[in-house]
């Protein structure tokens, strides 16, 4: 099956910094999360697919049309691809259906009554169907987070990048999004960059970790789980030897990695716990800590 | 679930020139503008010089306030671009919708020159006033339309371009006020400058500038209005030239090369303008009637 899309030798540098190391990627239907800490290259890799970020080197396809080739490719790649910026500047005086009118005549939509269609098809999404009329500086930022989806999400492109889209979101509205995209993945590639751990366990089949600038883990996330298991442990006595440990809310030690405290037991570990402990290993590698 | 990619069509820049356009029309800027007019024009002609000053409404409501209109408008469509991320349409396409939002001020422009010529006719300006002599009703016709209609144009391209190379909050009412500063100094109130004053893309040809032993006599300033109108368009031309220019995606070449002939257009008419009609500042023989 061809990839949504493909990314080959990509890298990124500002200056002498390098943002994003040789990376090769293939995007199928599905939802693929993008976990690491900040700076670590997430919004970089993000953009570059985006198409607002040019590679340093490297190649970038979106549908077969080369995002890294000529302006008509790039145009083309556009087309098919939907963007949720990590942060966002909205034209506030504008109203909900507005601003996604708007958007939708710069992403080409001409036809008014298709277009109307459309913009009410996303905002039902996204729960906004009812603030339509709401001027975005009237929108509390839970459903401005919701708004820019609904445009990322216009014309159900082939490939949907979303920068961090449960920020700000309420649980519910985290679980509506959830379902949303995974409606969505069944014909699109969805490649979201998140620091919520449970985002990635509860929506995404394929797990991407990036720690400074190169790609740590790309698999399933059942086999970055199972990285991490038995060495989660649960147990009466801080554990100092731990990569990380915390009371939980029954008054229980929870910890990760390190070696076990006396009377304390195995617990089944979550993607947060193996996305720690690998982060642990790239820096004991790097000599940073530990 | 089906993806939908709309083609494009000829049609994406018309339709996007046409939302701008509302967008302009809708603008509260321009509907203050467009009321003081209004009204200043309801309130009928000078007694003296008929119409003939009235351009200066046009050119600060419509013109200076479209300065500030046209910010707002690049701002908010910059907005939405950004909090898309990415957008099949180019900065360029987006750069020329605005430009052409500019219809609606100068369809304002071009009402105001309609009733300015009604009511040149309708009460003309005394003998004492101007145009007299050699200068005729031409001479004033081509004047209301440079400074009261393309202004209407000018303000708002200036705008455009503001807005497209210096990307700072504040940075309008800044322009916009340097703008209205030099416009004073180089309205022929200083000798030296006189000749040179039509360089500038809004300046007066006559008025009760006054002679030695009449402080309210009239004179008509040396250049050609007529000119002035062309230079004035071309100068609309370089200034959207130099907005589009800020696209880096797109080739740059072809648009470098537009800006150079726009340019040496805009030059050449302007030397025109100062070299062609009027040629040594005209005094009234008829004293100037009481201000």
């Amino acid at each position: 099956m061809n990839a949504h899309a493909r990314l080959r030798g990509v890298t990124k540098s500002y200056g002498s910094t390098v943002a994003l190391h040789p990376t090769d990627l293939d995007l199928h239907p599905g939802v693929t999360g993008l976990l690491g800490p900040n700076g670590a290259g997430k919004s970089t890799l993000l953009r570059l697919l985006a198409t607002s970020l040019t590679p340093s080197a490297g190649s970038i396809d979106v549908a077969g049309h080369a995002v890294t080739g000529t302006l008509p490719e790039r145009t083309e790649a556009r087309r098919r691809l939907g963007y949720l910026p990590q942060e966002v500047g909205f034209p506030r005086r504008m109203t909900a259906f507005g601003f996604l009118d708007y958007v939708a005549v710069l992403k080409e939509w001409t036809d008014t009554d298709a277009r109307h269609a459309e913009v009410r098809r996303v905002l039902g999404l996204v729960d906004l169907a009812e603030l339509g009329s709401k001027r975005i500086s009237a929108l509390s930022g839970g459903q401005r987070r919701r708004l820019a989806i609904a445009q990322a999400l216009m014309g159900s492109p082939i490939l949907v990048v979303l920068d961090e889209p449960t920020t700000g979101l309420d649980p519910e509205q985290r679980a509506s999004l959830r379902a949303m995209l995974s409606e969505q993945a069944r014909t699109s590639a969805v490649l979201l960059a998140t620091h919520q751990t449970e985002d990635v366990a509860a929506l995404c089949d394929r797990v991407i970790v990036l720690d400074s600038g190169r790609v740590r883990f790309d698999g399933r996330v059942p086999d970055l789980v199972a990285m991490a298991s038995g060495q989660v442990w649960v147990g009466p006595q801080a554990n100092d030897a731990a990569v990380v440990s915390w009371r939980t809310g029954t008054g229980a030690v929870r910890s990760v990695g390190g070696v076990p405290r006396p009377g304390s037991h195995g617990a089944d570990p979550a993607v947060e716990d193996a996305y720690l402990l690998m982060r642990a290993t790239v820096h004991n590698e790097q000599g940073v800590i530990r | 679930m089906t993806h939908t990619t709309p083609t494009a069509d000829t049609g994406t820049f018309t339709v996007l020139a046409r939302r701008e356009m509302v967008h302009y029309a809708k603008h509260p800027l321009f509907l203050v503008g467009l009321a003081l007019t209004v009204l200043v024009c309801a309130m009928g002609p000078d007694k003296n010089s008929s119409s003939q000053f009235h351009v200066i409404v046009p050119g600060a409501a419509l013109g200076v306030l479209g300065l500030l209109v046209m910010i707002s408008l690049v701002r908010r469509s910059d907005r939405a671009f950004e909090a898309a991320g990415t957008v099949v349409l180019p900065e360029r396409t987006r750069t020329l919708a605005l430009a052409s939002a500019t219809v609606v001020p100068f369809t304002a422009g071009i009402a105001f020159f309609g009733w300015a010529i009604w009511a040149y006719h309708d009460q003309p300006p005394l003998p004492s006033t101007m145009p007299f002599g050699d200068v005729g009703d031409t001479w004033a016709y081509a004047i209301m339309f440079a400074l009261g209609t393309l202004s209407t144009v000018g303000g708002p391209v200036l705008g455009l371009v503001v807005a497209r190379w210096l990307p700072f909050r504040g940075a309008g009412i800044l322009v916009a006020v340097a703008l209205v500063l030099v416009t004073i100094v180089m309205q022929g109130l200083v000798e030296p400058l006189r000749f040179v004053r039509v360089f500038m893309p809004w300046t007066y040809f006559g008025g009760p500038l006054g002679v030695e032993g009449d402080p309210e006599r009239w004179v008509i300033m040396t250049g050609s209005p007529v000119w002035y109108c062309l230079y004035v368009v071309a100068l609309c031309l370089v200034g959207v030239l130099l907005a589009v220019l800020h696209d880096r995606e797109q080739a740059r070449t072809p648009v470098l090369r537009a800006l150079a002939v726009a340019v040496a257009v805009a030059l050449v008419l302007g030397v025109l303008t100062m070299t062609q009609g009027v040629q040594a500042t005209m005094v009234n023989p008829l004293p100037g009637p009481p201000l």
